[in-house]
C-alpha cells in the first residue's frame, strides 16, 4: 500500500495563513495538490524562513517520492523521469511515463542522423485523444573521437529541440558533448567505477543529472549513486544493465524489481532513483550488413524486450529502432500501463457513427466509458453493420455500474436524442438501449418519445439481436392518446413503413396504427410476397379488436398498397381511404373532413 | 440470472424475462389496472412465518380474479408473500419484499410501479389474450423465482387480496408493520446486535478497501444498510457481502471493536489494520471511490465540512468534490478526509468521537435540507452553506457571528503567536548566521525584523569576550 | 565614557566596518542595560521569486569527490502462499503439460526459480475462420479438418497444447448437436499427442450439452472445459468435470469479485482445486490491456499472501489482441502504422507477455510468429543464470 502523507498530516507543516501566495485558497488546498503532485513545495514561498526551517525539511521529505524525480533537457520538450510511489500500478497509479530514446552515433552519415533526429522529434499518434510521442536523443560515442562527438551533438541540437543522452565512458568525450550542448541539460551517461570522478565532476559543473552504470553488480549501483549524488549532482539515474539472451534476461529482470522494491519498500533512499534500460542491445554483436529479414527480426525483438523492462520499472529506455510498427505496439503499451487506474477513461459523448450509416440504421444508446464504447463499436464494426452510436455521458462509468448509479437514466438520455439532432438524420424513431438498462425502458419511451428497444447484454449478441428481435411489435399500436373518434392507420412491422406512417403524427395527431407482422418486410417485398394482403390485414383488425376500439370505420393505408384498395375493402367490409404519397401531407389529409 | 419459458416457468401463458423488467403499459394497451392513482388501498408485504404456519406453493386470492374483472377497471390490490426457512427472519423482510418490484416486471405484459403502499400495477391486453387472466400465475413466477434465486426459502405461500371489503382490514395492517420496521431500523443500535456486516463490491476498484456495516453506519455508497447487509451474506454467502462477529467494543469513544478491525485486516491483506468507525481521525475508515459525500476537515476553524458527489464547484475550503475525492477514495486511512452516506449523517454515532454535530460547520444547501431534521434544533442554523459564504474567511466569520460551538475552541487573538507548529531554537551555538544546504541570500542592510526571526533582547548584560568579530556578509 | 564619544567611537566603527570586511576587537567588554539582537533570516531576495531549490543537493558548491561504498540489502518479501499445480493431459496422453506452482511472484528469480514454464496453447475452430490475413496463411489449407489443423500446430509451430474452439455448435451458426461435436473432440484428440483444450460457441444455453458430451468423450484424457461462466449452468461443466476428471476453467470478466465466487462455487461442486484454472479475462492491448494486466497482478499477489480461494494458475486468451484495430488494419488505410503483418505478430506476443509478467501460466494464441517470439523470450527467463558478457558494456559502441 502507497506511504502516502495525508493532507492533514502535511497541512501540519505549512504556514497556515492562508495568504494564497502559491495560487491555492488556501493552505489544505495546496496540501491536496502537493499530495497529487500538481504543484510543487516551492511555490509556498512564505515557508523559505529560518522559523519554517524544520517544517521545510519535514514537507520535503514527506513529498519526495520513493524514486526521486529526475529532469532532463529544457525547453517545451524537458522531460520528468521518475517520481514513483508504488510497485504496483494498482496500489495507486504510475506517474511520468517511461521516456523513450532513439539513437544516432558519430559514425553515421550526417544525413541519417538528422533523418533520425527529425523522426524521433515529430513522432506524433493520437489514441483515445491524447498524443504519444517519443522523447530522446541518445548520442553515441563509437569512434571514441571527442571532436566528432561534438560534432554530431551539434548536429542534433541543431536539428531538435528535445532533450539528449550523452552516451560514452570516456570523460573526454562527454566534457566535449557537454560543453557543445551547454544550458541544455542532456543525461550524462555513464559514470562507472572507472571514471566516477571525472563523469560526477562534469554533472556538478555542467548542472546535468548522470546515469551509472555498474552491469550486474548492485552494491557498485548503489555506490556509485550515493558518490554522484553526494558530490552534488543534480540527479541520478541508475543502469543495472539490460542483457538479452538465455540466462541473463532474467537476472536483468531481477535487478530491475530488486532496485525497485528496495528504494519503495525498504525505503531505501540511495537507490531512489530512476532506472535505464537499453533495448537497443539486441542490436550488439554484427557488424556486416544484416538482411532485410535480420532487420525485422531484431526490431521485432527490440520492441518485445522495451516493453518487457517498462513492465519492469523501467523509467527510461534506450532504443535503436525508429520504425512506426515496432514502437506503435511500445507506446500504446505504455500508454495502457500509465493510465490512472483510479480514474474511469471516457470518451467524448455525443453522436458517434459506425461505418456509413443513412436515415434507416439503427441507433443503438451506449455508455461514454472507453471500454464500453470501444467494445460496442468494434462488435458492430465486425458485424460489417452500419449504426448510429449515442454515447451517454456517465463521467466514463460502464452500463451495469451506471444503471446503478443513476448516471444513466431516461432523463439524461433524452437530453442526449435532443442535443444530438439524431432526429434529423435517422427516419426512425427506435432505439436500442443496452440489455442492463432493461428496467428504464418505460421511462425512457416517456422521456424520448421514442420506441425502445431492450437489446443484449453483451454487445457481442447486437447482430443477433438485429437479425431477430429489432423489428416492430405487430398488431395495435398507437400515437399519443386515440379515443373512439381517432382516425385508423394499416402499415407494417418494418422499420421503414412504420415510421413513415408514424412520425408526421406524431405530436400532431392522437391515432390508431395497426401493424401487420411482415416478419420486418418493408411493402413492397411484402407485397410482392404475399405476406400483406387483404385478408391478413382483414385477420389483423379482428384480432385486434378494433371495431371495439373505435366509433367510425375508415382505413387509412399506405399509398404503395392502393392496388389492393378493393380487396381490403370488401375483405373488411371498411371504407378504405388511401394515404398521400408524401409523407408530409398525410396529417392534413387526416384533418380534412373524411373523404374518399 | 437466467430465465427461460422452457424450463421451469413453461407452464406461464407469458414470456418471462429480465428484458421485460421495464415496459411500460398503456392506457390504451391495458387490460385492468391494480392500485395507482386511482385506488386508495394496495400493498405489497413479505412476512417471516413459522414453517408450519404456510403451505410451500400455495396460493390464495381473496376477491375477484383477473378473469372476472372487468376490461379497462381499476381495482384495489393487496399482495402478502409469506415465508419461512431456517435462515428467514423478521429483519430479512423488507429485503425481500423490494424483489416484488422486479420478479413482477419480469412477466412480460404486466407492469409494477413503486413498493410498499405505492404499488400500481397493469395487466396488458396482449398477455391477457395469450391466457395470463389468474393471479396464480403471477404467485407461480414469484415463488419460482423467490425459491430460485433465495435459496434461504424453504417455504413460500402468496395471497392476493382484491375484495374492496376485506383489504382494509389487511391495508391498515400492512401500514402499521411498515411504520414498526421503520422504527427499528431507525432504533437500533451497536450494543443491540452481535454481528456487522462487511462489504466489499468496491474492492475492483480499491483493493485494501472493506465497508464495515453497522446498525449505526450505512455503507458509504448508502445502498447497503445493516439489514441489506444482513440479508445479502445470508442469500449470497459467496457474495461481496459477509457477517463481520462484532468482539469486544475496544473504544466506545471511536467506536472501535475488535471484530471489527480483524475483518480490515484480513481483506486489506494487512494494509488496514485498526479501524475507528465513528471518527475522522487517528484511524479512520477507509473509502473506495462511490461514497455518496466527503466529510473533510477545515483546519482554519477547527471544523468538519460535508460536500456531496452532486455538488458543483468548490466546497468552502476551495477544492471541489473531484479533487478531494482523489485522495479520499482508493481503500486509504485518510485523517480528516473521510467518504460517507448521507445517510450516516443521521446516525446517533455519526463522529461521534470528534463532536457528531457540533463540530459541522458547512453543508451544500441541497443536504442541509435533505437532512435537517437530523440536526439538532439549536445548530440548525449556524451551519454554513453556500448561500452563507463562499471561503474560509467568511466561514469563519460566520460561526463567530452565530456562536457555533467549534468557536470556543478556537485559541484567543493573544494567544495566537506567529510562532509555528515548530520553532527552531534562537541562536546556533556557532554564531548567528543561518545555514541552509545550497545558496544563502540575506537582506539587504536595515531590513532587520521587518520579514520575520527573531529579536533577541537581552537586559543588563555583560559579554566578555577575547575576540568579537563583526564581519561584513554579502 | 562621554556621549560624544561613545557616538564618536560608534562612528568610526561603522566607517571602519563599511570600508574593511571585517573588524576584530580584543579583549572587548560590553555592558549594557539592554542589547537588542537581531537575527537575520534567510528570505529570499526578490518579491514573489519563487526560489527553486535542490532539496538535498547544493549547485554550484565544489563537489567533495569522495567514493562511498554502501552494501546493497535485497529486499525480504515474504509469501506464505503457494500456486497451485495443475497437470493438463491424463493417463492417455503422451504428453502432458504442467503449469503453476509458484511460491513468488512472476520471475522473481532472485526468490526462487518458477517450477514450471508458461505453455502455449494453438486456437483451431471446428469450421473455418475468418482470420486475418497474417494468420490465415499459415492454415489455409487445414481448416477444414481439425485433425489436421491440429497437427500442423503442434508439428509445424510447437504448440505445447491445442484448444479445439465448437463454433459450429452455435445455434446461430450451425447448431451442431453435442453427438456430433463429440466425435469432432475425438478426431483432435486422435490428430495429436499434446494436451487438448475443449471450447464451446459461447452459447449460453448450448455449451453446458456441448462439454458435457465432450468430457465423456475425452475421458481420461484430461481436456479441459472451456468454460464455467456465472452467466451459464456452470453445475453441469462443473460435474461433468468431477466426473470425467478433468479441469474447468473459470471464466470472469475482469471482476476479482466474482472470480473469487466463481472459484468458490467450482469448489463447492466437488472440484479438486487442482483441476482449476482461471481466466479473468484478457483486454487487447491499446483496448484495456491495463485491466487485465491489473487484475491478473492482484489475483496472483493475494494468491501469493494467503488467499486461497485464488490460488490457481491463470489463462489469457491473447488472441484477443487481434480484436485491436492496430493488430490487422492494413496500411493502406492507416499508413501512418507501417506494415500489418508486422504490426499485428508482435500485437500478440505482447498481450501475452504483459499477462505473463502478470502471473498467467497459459495462453490461447494464433499467429505462429507471435508464438515464436513468445517462447523466445519466456525461454531465455526460463534459462539458468548465466555470468554477464563483457561485450555488455559495448552497446555504446555498436555500429548499428
Amino acid at each position: 500500500m502507497s506511504k502516502r502523507p495525508s493532507p492533514l498530516e502535511l497541512h501540519r507543516y505549512l504556514p497556515q495563513t492562508n495568504c494564497r501566495k502559491c495560487g491555492e485558497e488556501t493552505c489544505m488546498a495546496f496540501a491536496m495538490k502537493l499530495i497529487d503532485r500538481s504543484v510543487e513545495l516551492s511555490h509556498c514561498t512564505p515557508l523559505y524562513v529560518l522559523e519554517f526551517k524544520r517544517n521545510l525539511e519535514t514537507l520535503e521529505k514527506l513529498t519526495t517520492p520513493p524514486v526521486r524525480v529526475v529532469r532532463i533537457g529544457d525547453g517545451p520538450r524537458a522531460i520528468k523521469i521518475g517520481g514513483k510511489e508504488v510497485v504496483h500500478r494498482h496500489e495507486l497509479t504510475y506517474i511520468n511515463p517511461t521516456a523513450i530514446a532513439i539513437d544516432v552515433h558519430d559514425e553515421m552519415p550526417e544525413e541519417l542522423i538528422i533523418q533520425r533526429v527529425k523522426t524521433t522529434g515529430e513522432f506524433s499518434i493520437i489514441r483515445i485523444g491524447k498524443e504519444l510521442k517519443l522523447d530522446l536523443i541518445a548520442v553515441r560515442s563509437v569512434s571514441s573521437d571527442p571532436k566528432k562527438f561534438a560534432k554530431i551533438v551539434e548536429v542534433v541540437a541543431k536539428n531538435s529541440n528535445i532533450p539528449m543522452i550523452l552516451c560514452s565512458f570516456d570523460p573526454k568525450v562527454l566534457r566535449a558533448g557537454l560543453e557543445v550542448a551547454k544550458g541544455k541539460r542532456p543525461l550524462v551517461y555513464a559514470a562507472t567505477v572507472d571514471n566516477w570522478k571525472e563523469v560526477a565532476s562534469l554533472g556538478v559543473e555542467f548542472g546535468c543529472p548522470v546515469a551509472v552504470f555498474a552491469p550486474g553488480d548492485l552494491s557498485a549501483v548503489k555506490s556509485l549513486a550515493v558518490t554522484l549524488s553526494r558530490c552534488g549532482v543534480p540527479g541520478v539515474v541508475l543502469d543495472p544493465g539490460t542483457a538479452y539472451g538465455e540466462g541473463v534476461l532474467g537476472p536483468t529482470l531481477d535487478r530491475f524489481v530488486m532496485l525497485r522494491r528496495a528504494a519503495i519498500e525498504m525505503g531505501d533512499g540511495d537507490v531512489g532513483w530512476p532506472l535505464m534500460g537499453v533495448p537497443a542491445v539486441v542490436w550488439a554483436g554484427k557488424n556486416g550488413a544484416r538482411t532485410n529479414e535480420e532487420m525485422i527480426e531484431l526490431a521485432s525483438k527490440e520492441s518485445i524486450l522495451a516493453a518487457t523492462l517498462m513492465e519492469r520499472y523501467a523509467d527510461i529506455l534506450v532504443c535503436h529502432t525508429p520504425d512506426m510498427w515496432a514502437l506503435l505496439p511500445v507506446v500504446t503499451l505504455r500508454q495502457n500501463l500509465y493510465a490512472d487506474p483510479r480514474i474511469h477513461p471516457a470518451v467524448d459523448a455525443g453522436l458517434k457513427t459506425v461505418g456509413s450509416p443513412n436515415e434507416l440504421s439503427p441507433v443503438f444508446l451506449t455508455t461514454n466509458f472507453a471500454l464500453t464504447y470501444y467494445t460496442v463499436r468494434s462488435d458492430i464494426e465486425q458485424a460489417k453493420m452500419d449504426a448510429w452510436l449515442l454515447v451517454l455521458d456517465t463521467g466514463g462509468i460502464g452500463v451495469e455500474s451506471s444503471t446503478a448509479g443513476g448516471q444513466l437514466n431516461a432523463g439524461a438520455a433524452a437530453e442526449l436524442v435532443k442535443s444530438s439532432g439524431i432526429e434529423s438524420k435517422v427516419n426512425h424513431r427506435a432505439l436500442v438501449i443496452p440489455g442492463m438498462a432493461a428496467r428504464f425502458q418505460g421511462e425512457m419511451e416517456d422521456a424520448t418519445k421514442w420506441d425502445i428497444f431492450v437489446g443484449p447484454r453483451d454487445s457481442s449478441a447486437i447482430p443477433d439481436f438485429i437479425r431477430e428481435k429489432y423489428v416492430i411489435k405487430a398488431g395495435l399500436r398507437f400515437v399519443g392518446e386515440p379515443k373512439a373518434d381517432s382516425p385508423v392507420l394499416l402499415t407494417t412491422n418494418a422499420i421503414k413503413s412504420y415510421y413513415t406512417m408514424k412520425i408526421p403524427l406524431e405530436g400532431k395527431v392522437d391515432a390508431w396504427i395497426l401493424t401487420l407482422d411482415t416478419g420486418g418486410k418493408e411493402l413492397e417485398q411484402a407485397m410482392s410476397e404475399k405476406l400483406f394482403t387483404a385478408q391478413a390485414v382483414a385477420n389483423l383488425m379482428k384480432e385486434a379488436e378494433i371495431d371495439k376500439q373505435v366509433k367510425h370505420k375508415k382505413l387509412v393505408i399506405p399509398a404503395q398498397t392502393e392496388s389492393l384498395k378493393n380487396d381490403i375493402k370488401k375483405a373488411t367490409g371498411w371504407d378504405i381511404i388511401v394515404a398521400p404519397p408524401d409523407p408530409s401531407k398525410l396529417v392534413p389529409s387526416l384533418k380534412r373532413p373524411a373523404g374518399k | 440470472m437466467r430465465l427461460s419459458s422452457k424450463g421451469m416457468l413453461a407452464d406461464i401463458p407469458v414470456d418471462v424475462g429480465v428484458v421485460y423488467e421495464g415496459e411500460r403499459i398503456r392506457s390504451q394497451q391495458m387490460q385492468v389496472e391494480f392500485g395507482g392513482p386511482n385506488e386508495e388501498r394496495k400493498f405489497e408485504l413479505v412476512q417471516a412465518r413459522k414453517p408450519e404456519e404456510i403451505e410451500d406453493g400455495k396460493f390464495i386470492a381473496i376477491g375477484p380474479d383477473i378473469k372476472d374483472m372487468k376490461e379497462g377497471e381499476h381495482y384495489p390490490l393487496g399482495i402478502l408473500v409469506e415465508v419461512a426457512g431456517k435462515e428467514v427472519e423478521r429483519d430479512l423482510e423488507s429485503v425481500i419484499e423490494r424483489r416484488i418490484h422486479q420478479y413482477t416486471n419480469y412477466v412480460q405484459g404486466l407492469m409494477h410501479l413503486n413498493q410498499r403502499y405505492d404499488i400500481w400495477l397493469r395487466l396488458g391486453k396482449d398477455s391477457f389474450k395469450k391466457g395470463f387472466n389468474s393471479f396464480k400465475f403471477l404467485g407461480k413466477v414469484l415463488q419460482k423465482l423467490y425459491r430460485a434465486e433465495l435459496p434461504i426459502i424453504e417455504k413460500i405461500q402468496v395471497t392476493f387480496i382484491t375484495d374492496p371489503a376485506k383489504i382494509k382490514e389487511w391495508y391498515d395492517k400492512a401500514l402499521q408493520i411498515y411504520e414498526a420496521r421503520d422504527a427499528r431500523a431507525r432504533k437500533l443500535r451497536e450494543a443491540e446486535v452481535k454481528e456487522f456486516y462487511g462489504c466489499v463490491l468496491c474492492q475492483s476498484f480499491a483493493p485494501t478497501h472493506v465497508c464495515i456495516i453497522t446498525p449505526e453506519r450505512v455503507s458509504l455508497c448508502g445502498s447497503i444498510n445493516w439489514f441489506d447487509a444482513r440479508a445479502a451474506a445470508r442469500v449470497d454467502p459467496k457474495g461481496p457481502n459477509f457477517m463481520v462477529p462484532k468482539g469486544e467494543l475496544l473504544d466506545p469513544e471511536h467506536g472501535e471493536y475488535s471484530g471489527a478491525d480483524e475483518a480490515a485486516q484480513k481483506k486489506s491483506l494487512g494494509g488496514v489494520k485498526k479501524v475507528y468507525l465513528h471518527s475522522m481521525f487517528g484511524h479512520p475508515h477507509t473509502s473506495c471511490g462511490c461514497f455518496e459525500s466527503i466529510a473533510f476537515y477545515i483546519p482554519e476553524v477547527d471544523g468538519v465540512g460535508i460536500v456531496d458527489r452532486h455538488y458543483k464547484g468548490n466546497a468552502v475550503n476551495g477544492l471541489p468534490f473531484s479533487s478531494m475525492a482523489n485522495e479520499t477514495g482508493g481503500g486509504k486511512q485518510v485523517e480528516g478526509f473521510v467518504g460517507i452516506a448521507i445517510e450516516y449523517m443521521r446516525s446517533p454515532s455519526f463522529f461521534k468521537a470528534d463532536g457528531g454535530w457540533n463540530r459541522v460547520v458547512w453543508l451544500p444547501s441541497i443536504v442541509k435540507e435533505r437532512v435537517k431534521d437530523a440536526i439538532p434544533p439549536e445548530l440548525k442554523d449556524k451551519v454554513a452553506t453556500e448561500k452563507d459564504v463562499s471561503n474560509v474567511q467568511e466561514l469563519k466569520n460566520f460561526l463567530k457571528a452565530k456562536g457555533h460551538p467549534v468557536v470556543s475552541k478556537w485559541p484567543t487573538e493573544e494567544a495566537v503567536a506567529k510562532v509555528p507548529a515548530i520553532a527552531e531554537a534562537a541562536a546556533t551555538p556557532e554564531g548567528v548566521q543561518p545555514t541552509m544546504t545550497g545558496s544563502t541570500i540575506t537582506l539587504p542592510m536595515g531590513a532587520g525584523g521587518a520579514f520575520g526571526g527573531y529579536r533577541l533582547t537581552l537586559k543588563n548584560v555583560k559579554i566578555v569576550a577575547k575576540k568579537l568579530i563583526l564581519k561584513k556578509v554579502k | 565614557m562621554p556621549k560624544e564619544e561613545i557616538e564618536k567611537m560608534g562612528r568610526a566603527i561603522l566607517k571602519a566596518l563599511h570600508e574593511a570586511n571585517e573588524l576584530t576587537l580584543e579583549d572587548a567588554e560590553i555592558n549594557a542595560e539592554e542589547l537588542i539582537v537581531d537575527l537575520v533570516p534567510f528570505v529570499q531576495a526578490a518579491v514573489g521569486q519563487p526560489v527553486r531549490l535542490p532539496p538535498s543537493l547544493g549547485v554550484g558548491v565544489p563537489p567533495v569527490l569522495k567514493y562511498f561504498e554502501a552494501a546493497y540489502q535485497p529486499p525480504k518479501l515474504e509469501f506464505p502462499g503457494k500456486i497451485v499445480e495443475v497437470k493438463y493431459g491424463g493417463s492417455k496422453r503422451r504428453k502432458k503439460v504442467v503449469i503453476g506452482g509458484e511460491t513468488t511472484l512472476p520471475f522473481y528469480r532472485f526468490m526462487a526459480p518458477s517450477p514450471h514454464r508458461p505453455a502455449v496453447t494453438f486456437d483451431i475452430f471446428d469450421m473455418p475462420q475468418h482470420l486475418p490475413k497474417p494468420i490465415r496463411v499459415n492454415f489455409e489449407e487445414v481448416m477444414e479438418d481439425p485433425g489436421e489443423w491440429a497437427k500442423r500446430a503442434v508439428q509445424r509451430f510447437g504448440a505445447d497444447a491445442v484448444t479445439i474452439h465448437l463454433v459450429s455448435t452455435d445455434p446461430y451458426i450451425k447448431n451442431t448437436p453435442a453427438e456430433e461435436a463429440g466425435k469432432i473432440v475425438e478426431k483432435v484428440l486422435q490428430a495429436v499427442d499434446v494436451p487438448v483444450l475443449i471450447g464451446g460457441s459461447g452459447n449460453k444455453e448450448k455449451d453446458p450439452g456441448v462439454l458435457e458430451k465432450a468430457a465423456e468423450v475425452a475421458h481420461g484424457e484430461r481436456v479441459s472445459l472451456n468454460s464455467a461462466a456465472l452467466d451459464l449452468d456452470y453445475k453441469r461443466i462443473a460435474r461433468a468435470a468431477k466426473k470425467y476428471d478433468h479441469i474447468v476453467l473459470s471464466w470472469t470478466q475482469l471482476d476479482m469479485n466474482n472470480q473469487k465466487k466463481l472459484n468458490t462455487l467450482l469448489l463447492d461442486e466437488g472440484i479438486p482445486q487442482d483441476q482449476i484454472v482461471m481466466d479473468p479475462t484478457c483486454a487487447a492491448l491499446g483496448y484495456g490491456l491495463e485491466y487485465s494486466f491489473s487484475i491478473y497482478e492482484r489475483i496472483r499477489i493475494a494468491a501469493l499472501k494467503g488467499d486461497t480461494v485464488l490460488a490457481n494458475p491463470m489463462s489469457a486468451g491473447a488472441t484477443n489482441a487481434w480484436g485491436a484495430r492496430e493488430a490487422w488494419m492494413s496500411e493502406k488505410k492507416v499508413p501512418a502504422w507501417g506494415p500489418s503483418e508486422l504490426r499485428g505478430t508482435i500485437w500478440e506476443a505482447l498481450t501475452s507477455l504483459t499477462l505473463c509478467l502478470a502471473g498467467c501460466n497459459i495462453f490461447m494464441m494464433l499467429h505462429p510468429s507471435s508464438v515464436r517470439m513468445f517462447k523466445t523470450m519466456v525461454n531465455y527467463l526460463m534459462a539458468e543464470p548465466k555470468a554477464l558478457a563483457s561485450s555488455i558494456e559495448n552497446w555504446i559502441a555498436m555500429k548499428s
